[in-house]
């Protein structure tokens, strides 16, 4: 690749050609401030605050879009430099409200690092601020069914125009009036409607656009843990970070507090969509499955009696003789979601076959739903429509998933044999939110309650038509309660950690598995999720690296502050040296398509 | 022998005819020091609205992580802002009063009072939520209409 090398503040620095004197700075940890740029959208140069004075150049120039040059000779230290940069912090202070302490953005904010770090510590300012829509109260508006709007806070960088422009591709939002009067705005003040909204909270530089969600939930220094992990809710698998409130033990309530995304240049670049952002609040919501449920206490007759929760040791072996009367009659059958991952399913292959011999693989069926997501036809970030992660690691496994990632699972054929009552027992495993993600199988309640099925288990994480009609209800974990690693529809093996515990009695969902094979006699010799990995790198081509692959738990705060914000986090990685490094893992699997690093490595500290 | 018991006695007498230093606590007090830091009470402004924003700055600066608090959206009643705090705890066994979270706080919603009586009967209420810590608000409070 062609290089330049030219000269920042008497450092020598090499880049790429092609590469701005803003990125080169930041690649080498010098610090220049910036607010328009942003790495993953186009530049504008409309904020003025990277100046910086190159030799030859008759005037200081902006570093973001100036192409480095051969020779070139930037000095981001001087005086003429560090006068008009103070000059242009006061200028964007002049209207910006000091009301941080009641700002979302407060403590994670560009605006308030960089004018303590560059700009003057005082306002001359004397008049009163400029005020859109009110102040107080009435300063914050609607901006869509996703986001709250504050147009006093707005520095006018534009990088949310850009973004619906180029990421989106809806420009829905616009600069109106001219000059003092400049503004942001809507048409018709309708708002944002994007299934990518709530990226905007992430790349505006100020406290201007807000989710609703993350409304008032918490102050960042109150978010001291942070776990690197992947979604699961379609089958992109965007890596994102969990974020976990910190509580003094008395206070209740939940923990997670919300989801960012977190840069891989191969998978979801710096964004994510709002499904997976957004829905969440059932992993810590009321209606968790905390406790194993079970029907009344005599045997298959129990059918009318209602669910009682119980404990592991009394619904373990009950559900054992259920299982080996249902088994003995040779109808039977696990339906599993493409949300399990492949540590679930792997296990869930050898109980199969354990359990049935050479009908294993077609005693199981794999389910998941496709929607398509109304999207602009030019967005740079499709959601896909499979919304399940797995539905390749499933075929990976050797099981059927007809189309795979193209639609939606096709389940009539064993509708078809439960109606018929050739399936008399099935085993539906769902570690999905609270719609599931089976689709419409309300006829699997229905054919329990008509008798064609005589037993139904279902592994599931919240209440659902399906638990209320189950025999069995043994309640799992979501997938930030446990560490597991999906195949995305891309074909590449990504980890997903556990960030908290599961609720209650609750078991990732591989454990209860192995509990059940082991009541039924078949050995899975596997005490934790790692064993199993192991057992399935060693059996499955294509995971060999599957082992290796390492998880994290919540790592503290002060390495975080900036993490909620893609760019900034790369800001964090960057300006900040001095600080311990964040950490980053996946590991690139053989077999599977190149990886390039999923992390822009860190700098030495100098 | 004696000589020590009328030593005794008179110490006594003279005493008796002294001011009295002790106070009939608890029908009458001693006035606190101004600078005495007590129980913290939350403030109102001069409309009766609260004052606090929920910032979080006071649990934040609070060295014995005794306060917790959570913030919601204010229509206008509560507050003259946009956010205010649904829930404000303080843990009074964890207090040790040493008022950061006054100096902490930016709207100066936030101080350092001077009830020293902080016994409670059971452990439920160790903790002072904001009914306890509220200045009470004047009967008549409006919403400000200034906006
Ligand atoms: S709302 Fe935010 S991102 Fe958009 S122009 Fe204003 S400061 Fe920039
Ligand atoms: S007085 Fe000190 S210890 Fe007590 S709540 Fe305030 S900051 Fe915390
Ligand atoms: S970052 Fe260069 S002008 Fe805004």
């Amino acid at each position: 690749m062609d290089s330049v090398t030219l000269t920042i503040d008497g450092r020598p620095v090499t880049v790429a050609k092609g590469k701005t004197v803003l990125q080169a700075a930041i690649e080498s940890g010098i610090s220049v401030p910036y607010y328009c740029y942003h790495p993953g959208i186009s530049i504008d140069g409309s904020c003025r605050v990277c100046v910086v004075k190159i030799e030859k150049m008759p005037k200081l120039q902006t570093s973001c879009s100036t192409l480095c040059a051969d020779g070139m000779v930037v000095s981001t230290r001087d005086r003429d430099v560090v006068e008009a940069r103070a000059g242009v912090f006061e200028f964007l202070l002049i209207n910006h409200p000091l009301d941080c302490p009641v700002c979302d953005k407060g403590g994670e904010c560009p605006l308030q690092d960089f004018s303590y770090t560059f700009g003057p510590a005082e306002s001359r300012m004397d008049f009163p601020r400029r005020v859109f829509d009110g102040e107080g109260v009435k300063a914050d508006v609607d901006f869509g069914p996703t986001l709250m709007l504050n147009r006093n806070r707005c520095i006018l960088c534009t990088r949310c125009v850009r973004f619906m422009k180029e990421i989106d591709g809806d420009a829905q939002i616009g600069i109106v009036d001219r000059g003092y009067g400049s503004e942001i705005a809507t048409f018709q003040e309708q708002g944002v409607h994007s299934l990518i909204s709530g990226n905007l909270m992430d790349v505006c530089p100020v406290g201007a656009i807000l989710t609703k969600d993350y409304r008032f939930k918490s102050r960042p220094w109150d978010n001291p843990g942070v776990v690197d992990t992947i979604c699961t809710l379609c089958s992109k698998g965007c890596n994102t970070s969990a974020w976990l409130k910190a509580k003094p033990e008395w206070a209740r309530g939940s923990r997670l507090i919300r989801m960012t995304p977190r840069y891989n240049p191969d998978v979801n670049g710096y964004w994510m969509c709002d499904i997976g952002r957004f829905n969440y609040h059932w992993i810590e919501g009321e209606n968790r499955l905390r406790r194993p449920m079970m029907r009344g206490s005599a045997g298959s007759a129990a059918q009318a009696a209602p669910l009682e929760a119980s404990a592991w040791h009394d619904v373990q072996p009950r559900l054992r003789d259920r299982l080996q009367e249902a088994g003995s009659g040779g109808a039977f059958h696990f339906l599993a979601s493409a949300h399990a991952s492949m540590e679930e399913l792997f296990v869930l292959k050898q109980l199969a076959e354990a359990l049935l011999g050479g009908d294993a693989m077609k005693s199981v069926s794999i389910g998941w739903e496709a929607t398509e997501k109304p999207q602009p036809a030019t967005t740079k970030f499709k959601v896909p429509v499979t919304d399940a992660p797995n539905v390749n690691g499933a075929r990976d496994l050797g099981f059927a998933v007809g189309r795979g990632n193209e639609g939606p699972a096709d389940l009539s054929g064993l509708r078809k044999a439960v109606e018929a009552g050739t399936v008399k027992a099935l085993y539906v495993i769902d570690p999905a939110g609270p719609k599931g993600s089976l689709g419409d199988i309300s006829w699997i309640a229905a054919a329990r309650r008509s008798g064609a099925l005589s037993l139904l288990v279902v592994q599931a994480v919240v209440t659902s038509e399906l638990t209320e009609a189950a025999d069995f209800v043994l309640p799992g974990s979501a997938w930030v309660e446990k560490d597991a690693i999906y195949t995305n529809d891309q074909g590449r093996v990504q980890a997903a950690s556990r960030a908290i515990a599961p609720p209650g009695e609750a078991l990732e969902d591989w454990q209860i598995l192995v509990n059940v094979g082991r009541s039924l006699g078949v050995a899975l010799p596997y005490e934790s999720s790692g064993d199993v990995r192991r057992a399935l790198a060693a059996a499955m081509t294509g995971y060999s690296e599957a082992e290796r692959l390492a998880f994290m738990r919540p790592v503290p705060a002060s390495t975080w502050m900036q993490a909620s914000n893609p760019s900034e986090r790369w800001k964090w990685d960057f300006l900040f040296q001095d600080l311990p490094p964040t950490k980053g893992h996946n590991v690139q699997m053989e077999g599977l398509p190149a990886q390039a690093t999923p992390f822009i490595p860190l700098k030495p500290v100098q | 022998m004696i000589k020590p018991i009328l030593v005794g006695l008179a110490t006594t007498f003279r005493h008796m005819f002294k001011k009295k230093v002790a106070v009939n606590y608890p029908d009458e007090k001693i006035p606190m020091f101004p600078k005495f830091r007590g129980k913290q009470v939350l403030m109102r402004d001069e409309n009766g609205l609260e004052k606090c924003v929920a910032c979080g700055l006071c649990a934040v600066a609070c060295p014995a992580d005794a306060i917790y608090l959570e913030a919601a959206e204010n229509d206008g009643t509560v507050m003259a802002g946009p956010r205010y705090a649904s829930l404000y705890q303080i843990h009074k066994t964890r207090c040790i009063f040493c008022g950061y979270c006054e100096e902490a706080c930016p709207v100066s919603a936030i101080f350092m009072g001077k009830d020293y009586e902080t016994a409670v009967y059971s452990k439920d209420d160790f903790i002072w939520d904001k009914s306890d810590l509220l200045v009470p608000g004047a009967a008549n409070a409006k919403p400000s209409q200034q906006m």
